[in-house]
């Protein structure tokens, strides 16, 4: 499928981080999504989260970026004693892209890349890597669902974080779209990182593991 | 959370032996209180027989704040420890801290009449107790405006302390407010002290009103945990069952 | 650029391109204290005697009005995920993000009060102060604003409970504001001590209510 090379741009070397996710239990409502769960994610891995809506997906994936506190586990990001803090390791992309309607990529990616202290240079390069360098100045509101996520995954690079956590990264997606984030992940696991992705679509990535979270109960 | 599963047994316990006991108390003070209040102390030597709205007002106002305190330590409670026991407190208590609150006003502006001349004075006292049932209004909007229940606990938890210093600096404001224009009300409501013959009857009703709030609190606590538990219940058997046709199709 | 540098910039900038900017605040002071001396009726003396008064609840009320577009959009659209995700310490960065809005919304309230009390006949020395102290206040009335808009982020009609929120939150600060240009206008000497326990409550406010709001947005995210 893939007939062009795609060029990543030279960003700061990450520092890859494990992520160790061990006897955690996740109650929505007090209803137990998951029950005993654990994970290890080690620097280059990518975990793909299957399973059936209202099994937990995002509320595992809520977890481990530290917005919903789990019942019991425990979620400890890097390979030492005391661990990283999730602001500084984790990249995070939910249902909502994070972008404003009246805002252009080239402003809220410039933004983003102030927020986590990266150079703005590596902008064009990887909006290019996602094919939508062409609508660097449209306003956010204009682009197509599918335009927007990919932002919005240009977003989750430039932050350059070891641990990407992406909840359904190809909902909106076109079959292009999805090559194109195939690339990416690929792309950032060479560098070191790694990539937990909930999705209930085929995610075609090599050597991904697989979890199905309808088990885990 | 799992201190709840486990805890709701020894608290349903405690609660049945205390409901009573909180209840006849209440009904015996009020009626010791009342015959002292109305009809065994003497009237006021500057406001007469007005005096003895005194008795049903000043435990009110006493118990808006004081309820308003614990649904403050509730909320620390919950805020910390994530005891859900002490949310359900906090929203228990809010309703009822209310209704004293209204209470308080209400009885503070009928004995604002024969005082003062007027249904209500711009005073600081009364208007501190007005800011603070509009506390108590935006802390149950909050909640009634969330539908996740952990959402409306830990917001309604942050707002519930966050409220305790704002009626502080409240409290100040308006003292110093107040004090900008000197009223012109002859008698003031902290003005003369309180004779020994009033204290009995005033110490005697705060006391029932503090059964009265107890009761009303630990009955209204034991309902909705029960209603939690049940609400729980059938909610995993909706998953259970949800779950089980999703496994046949 | 530096990280609390950027959110303020970017909250002052999509300030004014999403939501108009000023307009709104100030269009509804205006409207406000145009309304005032219909309902109260023409009175050269009784208007000068309210209008400090008149012009700090008009400030109030407008600072309301705008509240529920701080932290609302950021709920629904994922914008709060990403700022707590992002490194910046979130009391630091909400912060930021209040001063940006309040910066790029509020200017005209000041400019307005003072036009304002004159036009209510308040003599120009007690006008300014009323001005400058509503100017004292901002900082206190959009952070306290700030936070009953991260409580009620994404609630549907979330204004009405933002107000409630907010209003009991702001009776000193408009106590010590309006009370400024008050005594200001009577001759009192506590003018000065309004203006200080005016600026006393928007320090405090802006050391304390980041911490609310962060809180506040958390819990949100539960």
């Amino acid at each position: 499928m893939q007939t062009e090379t795609l060029n990543f741009p030279d960003m700061p070397t990450l520092r890859p981080e494990t992520l160790r996710v061990s006897g955690l239990s996740l109650a929505r409502g007090e209803v137990m999504l998951v029950r005993d769960f654990g994970l290890e994610l080690a620097p280059g891995e990518a975990v793909v989260m299957s399973g059936p809506n209202g099994t937990g997906k995002t509320t595992l994936l809520r977890a481990i970026a530290g917005f919903i506190r789990p019942e019991a586990g425990t979620i400890d990001i890097g390979s030492h004693a005391p661990a990283v803090a999730a602001a500084e390791a984790l990249a995070w992309l939910g249902h909502a892209d994070g972008l404003k309607p009246g805002e252009t990529p080239r402003q809220a990616l410039r933004f983003w890349a102030d927020m986590a202290g990266q150079s703005r240079k590596a902008i064009l390069p990887v909006m290019r890597t996602m094919a939508i360098e062409s609508l660097i100045d449209r306003p956010a509101g204009r682009l197509s669902r599918g335009q927007q996520r990919r932002t919005a995954l240009v977003r989750v690079a430039l932050m350059n974080r070891p641990i990407w956590l992406l909840d359904e990264p190809a909902g909106p997606l076109d079959g292009g779209g999805r090559a194109r984030l195939a690339e990416l992940v690929a792309w950032h696991r060479s560098r070191g990182g790694s990539v937990i992705a909930a999705t209930h679509q085929k995610l075609d990535w090599p050597d991904g593991k697989r979890i199905d979270l309808g088990a885990h109960r | 959370m799992l201190s709840y599963f486990s805890n709701p047994q020894r608290f349903d316990q405690l609660a049945r032996i205390l409901i009573p006991i909180f209840g006849a108390l209440a009904l015996v003070l009020f009626g010791v209180g009342v015959w002292l209040a109305f009809f065994n102390s003497p009237p006021d030597y500057q406001q007469g027989e007005t005096i003895r709205i005194m008795y049903v007002h000043v435990p009110a106002a006493y118990m808006a704040m004081a309820l308003y305190a614990a649904l403050a330590v509730a909320s620390f409670v919950y805020f910390v420890w994530r005891h859900a026991l002490a949310d359900t407190a906090a929203e228990v208590i809010a309703p009822i801290g209310a209704a004293f609150t209204i209470l308080a006003l209400f009885t503070g502006s009928l004995w604002g009449k024969p005082m003062w001349g007027t249904w209500w004075e711009w005073d600081a006292r009364m208007t501190s107790v007005l800011v603070l049932l509009l506390v108590y209004l935006g802390y149950m909007a909050l909640r009634a405006a969330l539908d996740d229940a952990q959402q409306a606990a830990r917001t309604g938890a942050i707002l519930a302390m966050a409220g305790i210093l704002n009626l502080v600096i409240v409290k100040f404001s308006v003292d110093w407010w107040s004090s900008l224009h000197q009223p012109a009300s002859v008698i003031r409501l902290d003005g003369p002290t309180i004779h020994s013959s009033q204290l009995w009857p005033l110490a005697i009703m705060a006391l029932a009103y503090t059964c009265l709030a107890g009761w009303l609190i630990l009955y209204r606590l034991r309902s909705q945990a029960l209603r939690r538990r049940v609400r729980a219940l059938q909610r995993r058997r909706d998953h259970v069952a949800r779950q089980r046709e999703e496994a046949v199709s | 650029m530096s990280a609390l540098g950027a959110v303020f910039v970017r909250e002052a900038r999509l300030a004014w391109a999403g939501g108009g900017g000023a307009a709104g605040p100030a269009a509804f002071f205006l409207a406000a204290i145009t309304l005032a001396p219909l309902a109260i009726g023409p009175a050269p003396d009784l208007l000068a005697a309210i209008g400090p008064g008149i012009m700090g609840f008009a400030a109030l009320l407008s600072v309301l009005q705008s509240a529920d577009r701080l932290f609302g959009d950021d709920h629904g659209d994922g914008t709060a995920e990403l700022y707590l995700l992002s490194g910046v310490t979130p009391s630091w960065l909400v912060l930021a993000k209040v001063m940006g809005q309040a910066a790029a919304t509020l200017w005209p309230l000041p400019v307005i009060g003072l036009v304002g009390a004159l036009m209510y006949g308040v003599p120009v020395a007690p006008a300014a102060v009323g001005a400058l102290a509503s100017l004292a206040a901002i900082p206190a009335l959009s952070l306290i604003a700030g936070f009953a808009g991260a409580l009620a982020a994404g609630i549907r009609r979330s204004g009405l409970l933002i107000a409630l929120i907010a209003t009991p939150m702001m009776v000193p600060v408009l106590i010590f504001a309006a009370g400024a240009g008050r005594a200001a206008f009577e001759g009192d000497e506590r003018a000065l001590a309004n203006l200080l326990l005016t600026l006393a409550v928007s320090l405090g406010a802006t050391a304390l209510a980041p911490f609310g709001i962060a809180a506040a947005l958390r819990s949100r995210l539960a």
